[in-house]
């Protein structure tokens, strides 16, 4: 028996690659069964990817030929750089997210595929690395179709090195992914974890903004020479290198801890956390549970990663048009309002003090804890989504327009505050799932009550009234929460 | 490749204490048996007992607080084991929107088996009506039908079956125990069941006795045991 049984052994891995992929096509293709068979529908993609590949290709290399016809070489080296960081960031954060990661560390068909032996590492081969491997192949082929295209391989061989950048970019992707995947369990990042992500790429822009003024010249009367072009491509490529051949050992390690996924570890994971933070943590667990928090919440810290890592470019001596400045302020500001309004409407429903309300009665009637405390405490998640990022994303808008500006962090205090007022103010409908529905005039309340922040002039005075506002507003949020938890009727079964 | 340890026995545990969370009593405390590598044989019990804890632990799925648990003479966990052993579980886990055909062909794939046996195995559940429609429009008694056939397809030498009978017709029922008895010819096969059909002709039975503490039996002569209802 075991020797007729050694062939099927062997190929186990690639029958689970199979049947994994397999099952993707199938559950992408089921929306669209009423209409077209899956079959059909495989071909139809097929079809639809080669044809836009096959046209996009002949796009660019038409516009490839035409650039090379008006720049440099070094310049159309310099673009296709910029563009495979560009993309490497957008992968990167695609490939981090978690939704994404979800489909392979917990799978809604869990079930399934542990009854067919299908694996956490195949399914993160199939479902992350494949995908990341694919589209870097493409960025790979578009960018040897723009260098070919605009001839810059036949004047510059060394921009040869570009290519090595997507290359590259996938590793660190796919290692980065692998290493959060084993890390399933992965707490809420806290206030000081922002700060401290946030700081990180102010230092990467800082390094990048230096290094830019050292070799290429931003200055507004300074262009770039092809020789300090070539030598920041190759410090970049370098760069790349250095941290890809780092971070692909620590994905091996980790995508090697992925079989542990499957398994059930009867022993609880040990915790040096204390309660407060375990709360803290199980709030961001529940938020980002949901797919529409998560991507909202994820959005605004990756504008906040980014105006961080501007604003540590622009320190370190780039220097921006000022049209650009001009737009930059505003652009932000009005971004951090939709986004903060919307964040923290669904950061509320969740993880809000109303939804919380009877957890806070019951903790006050069972602790030491004033009602004011918890009250704090309870605030305490919304403020490190809302505020935190949005005092850090006002540092950085002043560092970006070189104007001290605290409207976004004015914004997002008084949003929290009024937000709490609506919920004390209006009634709330609870659910089954724990989450609530706010009064259709809470987001008018909450509108209204933020207003003044937001239309209170720039400038010094400014700045401070419409920070005090903030503080004012959340001071009175903070007050209504006290009375709600002192006046709440209790549910405690005690 | 490490050298497996006893062989020649399908299912190996030795001294196994396990349970779903080391903050509460083991389920199952100091357990050793050995089920042979053909022949049916059923773990028997009261509810709690922790037959499905056992079945968990020989897939692989439930990592033992002390002591081994082998299939084939390799560790339950390892992939190389998986190809020797199928696990069918009690509650059928099909993916809601993946039709009949489709789960099939998925399961087929994994386990590098023929579509065409496949589908003449669901011809005989009467599965073949049912082809096209999505697993959320099946009966219960089609649902566990068409679990069983995915749970089992593919060469093994190992089948844990958890209450494979429940909810089926007599007719499926008295497939199922064909099958399984085709099987245990050249291949172990262990059930849990609680009211086993009269069809099954039982090898052995294993009794499980009692939350927290398990007594294991030496595997009692099929001929004396006779089928166990």
């Amino acid at each position: 028996m075991t020797s007729t049984l050694r062939p099927v052994a062997l190929r186990w891995p690639e029958a689970e690659r199979a049947a994994t992929l397999r099952l993707r096509g199938l559950e992408r293709s089921a929306p669209f069964r009423p209409m077209v068979r899956p079959s059909t529908f495989r071909v139809l993609r097929t079809l639809l990817i080669t044809a836009c590949g096959l046209l996009g290709s002949l796009v660019l290399g038409v516009a490839a030929a035409w650039a090379g016809g008006q720049l440099q070489p070094s310049l159309v080296v310099l673009m296709v750089a910029g563009l495979d960081v560009v993309a490497f960031g957008v992968l990167l954060r695609r490939a981090a997210s978690r939704p994404s990661l979800n489909r392979v560390t917990d799978p809604p068909d869990a079930g399934l595929l542990r009854a067919l032996d299908m694996h956490a590492p195949t399914r993160f081969l199939v479902l992350v690395a494949r995908p990341a491997a694919l589209a870097h192949g493409v960025i790979l082929a578009l960018d040897g179709i723009v260098l070919v295209g605009s001839g810059a391989i036949a004047t510059a061989p060394w921009a040869l090195v570009v290519l090595v950048l997507p290359v590259t970019s996938a590793v660190i992707i796919i290692a980065l992914a692998a290493r959060r995947c084993s890390r399933r369990r992965t707490p809420a990042r806290g206030p000081v974890a922002q700060l401290v992500i946030a700081g990180t790429a102010f230092a990467v822009g800082l390094v990048i903004g230096r290094v830019a003024d050292l070799l290429v010249g931003t200055g507004p009367d300074r262009a770039p020479e092809p020789s300090t072009i070539r030598a920041g491509i190759l410090v970049l490529t370098g760069v790349m290198v250095l941290v890809a051949g780092t971070l692909a050992g620590v994905g091996g390690h980790h995508f090697g801890r992925l079989v542990d996924l499957d398994r059930h570890d009867p022993k609880p994971a040990a915790s040096r956390r204390g309660p407060h933070q375990r709360e803290y943590e199980r709030m961001g667990a529940m938020v980002t549970r949901s797919p529409l928090a998560s991507s909202v919440v994820g959005w605004w810290r990756a504008v906040l990663q980014l105006a961080a890592l501007g604003a540590g470019a622009v320190v370190g001596g780039v220097h921006l048009p000022a049209a650009v400045r001009g737009t930059i302020g505003p652009l932000l500001a009005g971004y951090a309002f939709v986004s903060v309004l919307v964040a923290s409407g669904i950061v509320f429903s969740i993880a809000g003090p109303s939804a919380m309300a009877d957890r806070l009665r019951f903790q006050w009637e069972n602790s030491e804890l004033s009602a004011g405390r918890l009250a704090a405490r309870a605030l305490e998640y919304p403020l490190s989504v809302v505020v935190g990022p949005a005092s850090l994303l006002a540092a950085a808008q002043s560092a970006l327009t070189g104007r001290v500006t605290l409207r976004i962090l004015a914004l997002g205090l008084s949003l929290v505050g009024a937000a709490v007022l609506a919920e004390s103010a209006l009634p709330v409908t609870a659910h089954a799932d724990g989450t609530i529905t706010h009064h259709p005039l809470a987001a008018w309340v909450v509108l209204l009550a933020s207003l003044p922040a937001a239309v209170i002039p720039a400038g010094v005075v400014g700045a401070v009234l419409s920070t005090l506002y903030g503080l004012s507003i959340l001071g009175a949020g903070h007050r209504c929460l006290s009375r709600r938890i002192l006046r709440l009727p209790s549910t405690s079964p005690i | 490749m490490p050298v497996p340890k006893n062989p020649s026995a399908a299912l190996d545990v030795a001294h196994l204490t396990a349970g779903w969370s080391t903050r509460r009593a083991a389920v199952l405390d100091d357990v050793s048996l050995t089920i042979p590598d053909a022949g049916v044989h059923r773990l028997a019990g009261a509810n709690g007992a922790g037959k499905s804890t056992l079945i968990e632990c020989g897939s692989g799925y439930l990592v033992p607080w002390s002591g081994t648990v082998t299939v084939s003479g390799r560790d339950a966990a390892a992939p190389e084991a998986r190809a020797l052993r199928r696990t069918c579980r009690t509650t059928p886990a099909l993916y809601p929107v993946l039709t009949v055909a489709e789960h099939l062909e998925v399961a087929a794939t994994a386990r590098g088996a023929a579509l065409g046996p496949v589908h003449e195995r669901a011809e005989r559940y009467r599965l073949t009506p049912w082809l096209d429609r999505e697993a959320r429009e099946l009966s219960t008694g089609n649902c566990r039908k068409l679990w069983f056939v995915l749970c089992t397809l593919g060469s093994f030498t190992l089948a844990l079956l958890d209450e494979p009978f429940n909810g089926l017709d007599d007719e499926a029922r008295t497939l199922m125990c064909e099958e399984i008895a085709q099987w245990s010819s050249d291949r172990a096969v262990v059930v849990v069941a609680h009211e086993p059909p009269p069809q099954l002709r039982v090898a052995s039975e294993i009794a499980i006795k009692g939350h927290p503490i398990v007594a294991t039996h030496p595997l009692r002569d099929a001929a004396t045991m006779g089928s166990v209802c």
